[in-house]
Order: structure tokens, then sequence, then C-alpha cells
């Protein structure tokens, strides 16, 4: 017994070890994967737990917020990152404001992923008449100018951050559609897709069990991307007063009241904005990395 | 060549079609009713039925669309509910301010990312190259409309450099050129760094050493050209979406263009003017899409569309 105690803690240390080892050598491997990683986790945090994170609701305005003379208060203890024109703490709006931004990144992301990568793989695994008119209305899509046409839509559907989500995710298939298109023409004259064939699946099966998974990686480094510039479109629209309205914070109308007011009051465009581009640059990062992993000819590794 | 010209041709005009048939559905989707708004507030019931007749409203919605496209085969774009000025005359006004303005931006644009990405390229896998391409990554993630804010803030109100935004000849030009150069910059220089890395890797670059050329002759006069084509894709396909406005960046710097046409108009129902400046851009970028397939074939002789 007394042997084998110290041979066991031996063993469990060199399997820490080696475990401790793999992950460092993992991260060094492709540092921006986990840093964006970190970044998009952070951010989820922040989003989920924004009541407690935040030190005051969103909404609340307080007479200290305001100088003497009525200007915003610039960054004290109790306002950490300063007042804005009413009173608000920037810190608990820019905490809040990460729930829009994700939220509104994430699901346009997923409808615009769902709609190009169902008509994506029709496309390409059909071929001929079908794949002329789907790519057409692919080319009329894409040939819009996004931001416009999003405006457009949310104006009319009146300005919400659902009408937002929505409007963008409807619109913004087009890029997806094009890859997945591209990327099943590359894989379905694979054997084992006409061993499918062979074997009597149906089309359906082919396109969503034999080609689906296979197409998985650049269709999610797209994804990753496409919820970054997402999040960067969403505080667009808000900033140009045609998306989540006040007083719900959104980086993009916290900015905008920050237009007002830059002059005397810096910090509120400072807060939002850096939020702003962390958050972006997390998603960013995030395909880059997975890009790294998933594609092995490519040179910038 | 001639049939892929031909073929490329035939898929612009369907898509022509389609642009015209979703901006109709999607002014026609609008709720509010164009014969209030040009009315007025007080205007009685009958006069709001004349205004609508004399617009053609109260046809059926096929008519209403074919009437539409005739008007447009003879460059009618409507007139303005608001301005009450023909649609067309409204856009050529602003279309200068946004042509200067897109060109501005291009050029910012490529005089950054360009070099950098010979840089970067040359110095592949070196700390500098780390931090330049890390550089990038965060140019990238930034929203135009703050970073124009920031240096408004910085280069126009703290010192005094440059105007606080609106067209008022080229010193207003720099700070939104800069602004849209920074971000848009990074994808050149990614886009040349990487077509440079792979054409840097040909037997015909070996070639070149091997017959005893120096590193400048190669990068300039052997790689450079080569690696310049997904460029010139990307730069031809970049300034057509530019010309349709850059909205942001005009709102930020209360540029008189194109996109804050389109932004007042949305703001205040103006169908006509939505429809023109929305199926104007669309068009741009469509022709600017076929332009850029043409003129890849003669740059690049390797390709061929038979």
């Amino acid at each position: 017994m007394s042997i084998s105690t110290p041979a066991t803690n031996q063993t469990v240390t060199a399997q820490e070890r080696s475990f401790v080892f793999k992950v460092f050598k993992s991260i060094r491997q492709f540092p921006m994967l986990y840093l964006g990683a970190l970044i998009v986790l952070a951010l989820i945090v922040c989003a989920v737990f924004a009541p407690e994170i935040a030190h005051y609701p969103y909404q609340k305005q307080f007479m200290d917020g305001l100088t003497q003379d009525g200007q915003p208060h610039p960054p004290n203890a109790q306002f950490i990152w300063g007042a804005d024109e009413v009173g608000r703490d920037v810190y608990s709006r820019v905490i809040y404001g990460s729930r829009v931004s994700l939220t509104v990144g994430v699901f346009s992301t997923a409808i615009s992923l769902l709609i190009g990568t169902v008509l994506g793989l029709i496309s390409g695994y059909f071929g001929g008449f079908i794949d002329m008119v789907i790519m057409r209305l692919t080319d009329t899509v894409l040939a819009f100018p996004f931001l416009i046409f999003c405006m457009a839509l949310v104006a009319i559907l009146s300005p919400s951050e659902k009408n937002v989500l929505f409007a963008i995710g409807v619109l913004g298939w087009g890029t997806m559609a094009r890859v997945v298109r591209g990327q099943v023409l590359a894989v379905k004259e694979f054997e084992y897709v006409q061993a499918a064939r062979a074997i009597g699946a149906s089309s359906w099966r082919i396109m969503f069990v034999a080609l689906l998974p296979n197409i998985f990686g650049p269709v999610m480094v797209l994804a990753a991307l496409n919820v970054g510039s997402n999040i960067i479109l969403e505080s667009g629209l808000s900033y140009l007063g045609i998306g989540v309205q006040q007083p719900v914070p959104s980086w993009g109308n916290m900015i905008a009241e920050g237009l007002q007011t830059y002059q005397f009051a810096p910090w509120m465009l400072w807060a939002p904005g850096i939020a702003l581009v962390i958050a972006v640059l997390g998603f960013n990062l995030l395909a880059d990395g997975l890009r790294d992993i998933l594609d092995p000819r490519n040179v910038t590794r | 060549m001639l049939s892929f010209i031909i073929r490329r041709l035939g898929a612009t005009v369907i898509v022509l079609f389609g642009i015209s048939v979703l901006t109709f559905i999607l002014i026609y989707a609008i709720p509010s009713d164009p014969a209030r708004i040009i009315a007025g507030q007080h205007a009685s019931l009958a006069t709001i039925k004349e205004i609508r007749h004399n617009l053609g409203l109260d046809k059926p919605v096929p008519i209403q669309y074919i009437d539409y496209m005739g008007r447009l085969f003879h460059g009618n774009l409507g007139t303005s509910f608001i301005y009450n000025e023909p649609v067309t005359q409204l856009i050529m006004s602003r279309l200068g301010a946004t042509v200067e303005l897109a060109l501005g931006c291009w050029i910012a644009e490529l005089l950054i990312g360009i070099p950098l990405g010979i840089f970067t390229a040359r110095r592949a896998r070196k700390p500098s190259d780390y931090v330049v391409s890390a550089l990038a990554l965060i140019a990238m993630s930034l929203p135009v409309f703050w970073l124009g804010l920031i240096l408004m803030y910085y280069f126009g109100f703290i010192h005094p450099w440059f105007p606080l935004g609106g067209n008022s000849g080229f010193t207003s030009l720099i700070l939104p050129s800069l602004t849209y150069g920074v971000t848009g910059a990074a994808v050149y220089m990614r886009l040349l760094k990487s077509s440079m890395l792979e054409v840097m890797n040909q037997d015909y670059i070996r070639t070149a050493r091997a017959k005893g050329a120096g590193e400048n002759r190669i990068i300039w006069r052997h790689a450079l050209r080569n690696a310049l084509i997904p460029v010139i894709t990307y730069g031809s396909i970049d300034i057509g979406t530019l010309l349709s406005g850059v909205i942001l960046i005009e709102a930020t710097f209360n540029w008189n263009g194109l996109g804050m046409l389109a932004y007042q108009a949305i703001q205040q129902s103006d169908i006509p003017v939505i429809m023109g400046t929305v199926l104007l851009t669309a068009v741009l970028v469509v022709l600017f899409n076929l332009l850029t397939d043409i003129v890849y074939v003669f740059v690049d002789p390797r390709i061929r569309y038979d």
C-alpha cells in the first residue's frame, strides 16, 4: 500500500501534465480560436447575467447623473463609465446592450443559415433549371444595397429588435447560399455520395445526411463571420434610428446619443463603441481560428 | 468568349427584372398612404381620393407594376412626394457628392491595403506580420460610424484640422475617406497577402530566383502582377457597392449623397425616391459585377468560359 500510493499519484500527475500540456499546445497552435471563444463566452455571460453584472437597471435615471448645469456626469465612483444626457448609468446600459447585439447577431444568422443552406443544397444538388432559378434569385438579393434594403424593410415592419433581427436574417442569406452551393458542387461527385445513390438513398437523405455534414466546416466559418457583421449591421440600423428604440439600450443607439453630446461628453462614445469592437472582434477571431483548423492548405497559418 | 458574354448578359437581364419586381413588392408593402402624406393633415377625403387617382394608386397591383415599368423605360422614376421634384433630378443632384465620396473611400482603401498586403506577405510569420495582421483584424471589426465619430472628435473638434462634417471641398473628404479606408483596407490587405503567398510558391517564381533575379524584381515584376488578380476583382465589386452610397458614413459626416437621400426618403415614406435610389443602386451593383466578369477574361488569360 505504502508503495502503490505515490505510484498512482505519480500517474495522475503525469496524465494531468499531459492534459495541461495538450491544452497549452493547442492554445499555442490556435491562439485566435481560443481568444475568440473567450470573448464570445464573456459576451454570453454579460447578456445572460446582465442584471447581476450591471450596477443599476438600464432605464433608471439618476438626479446626480447630471451636473449642476444639466450636463451628463463624467465617470466617477458611482457611474464608473459616466452617465448619459438623462442621467442613466452608461456602464449598466453597455452591459444590457450585449443582449440586443447577441440576440440579433445570433438569431439573424440562424435565419440566414437556414434559408441559405437549404437553397444552396437544393441548387447545388439538383442543378439545371432549379439551380438557375435559385442562383438568379440569389444574385438579385445580393445586388441590393443591404443596409438600404434592411432599413426599408424595418421601416415597413416598424422598428423593433424583433423586426431588425428578422429583416437582417431574411435578406442576408445570399452569400450563404452561394458558399453552400459551391461546396456541394465540390463534394457531390465523391464516391461515397455515389455509393449512397447506388444503394437507393433518396435525394433528401443524400442532401442532409451525406452532403450536409461534409460541408459543415466552411459553413460554420461563414456563420461566425456573419454573426459579427450582423452585430455591426444592427448597431448601424439602431444608430440611424431605424432599429432598437430607447430606452432599451443597443450599442448602436447609445453611439447615436453620443453623436449629439460627444463635444462635451465623449465617454458616451467610448464605452458602447469599444464594447461593439470587442464583440465583433470575438466572432471574427473565432471565424479565423475555425478556418485555420479546417483548411489544411491555408497559407496564412 | 462571346457566348459567355451573351449568357452573362442574359443572366443580368433576369436579375434586373428580379430587382424591379422585388423593389415594387417592397414598396407596395409600405402601410402608409402616400396620398395622405401629399395632401397633408387637413385634406378632405375627396382631395385624397383625387390625389390617389392621379397617382394611379387606385388601379390593380399588376397594372401599377406595368405602368411603373413603362415609365421606367422612359427614364421616368416618378416625382418625389416631399420635394415635389422628379426623382431622376434629385438623384442626379446627389450623384456627384456620392461619386466623390466613393472614389475617396476607394482610393484610401487601396492606398492603405495594398502596401500593407505586400509588406505582410514579405514578412510572413515574422513579428511585424503578426502585429499588422492583428491590427487588420481589429480594423475589420470597427463599425465605420463609430470610427468616424472618434476621428471627428480628435481631428475635427479637439484639433480643428478638418471640418466637422458637410461636403465642402477636399479637406472635408479626408476624414470620411480615411474612416472607410481603415476599415475596408483590411480586406484588401488579407486578400493580397494570401494571394501573394500562393503565387510566391509557384514554379515560375523559383525559375526567376534561379536565374538570379533580385527580390525586388521578383516581387514587383513577377509576383505582384499575378497576385493582384483577386484584388482587382474585389476592387471592382467594391467600387460598385461604394457608389450605391455609404449611408453610415454619409449620416455621420453629414454628407449629402445618395445614401442620405435614401435614408431621409425612408423616414418620410417618400416612396418614389426610395424606389428610385434602391433601383439605381442595385442596378449599379449588377452592372459592376458584369463588368468585373468581363474584365476578368482580359486580365487573366487562364480563365476560359466555354
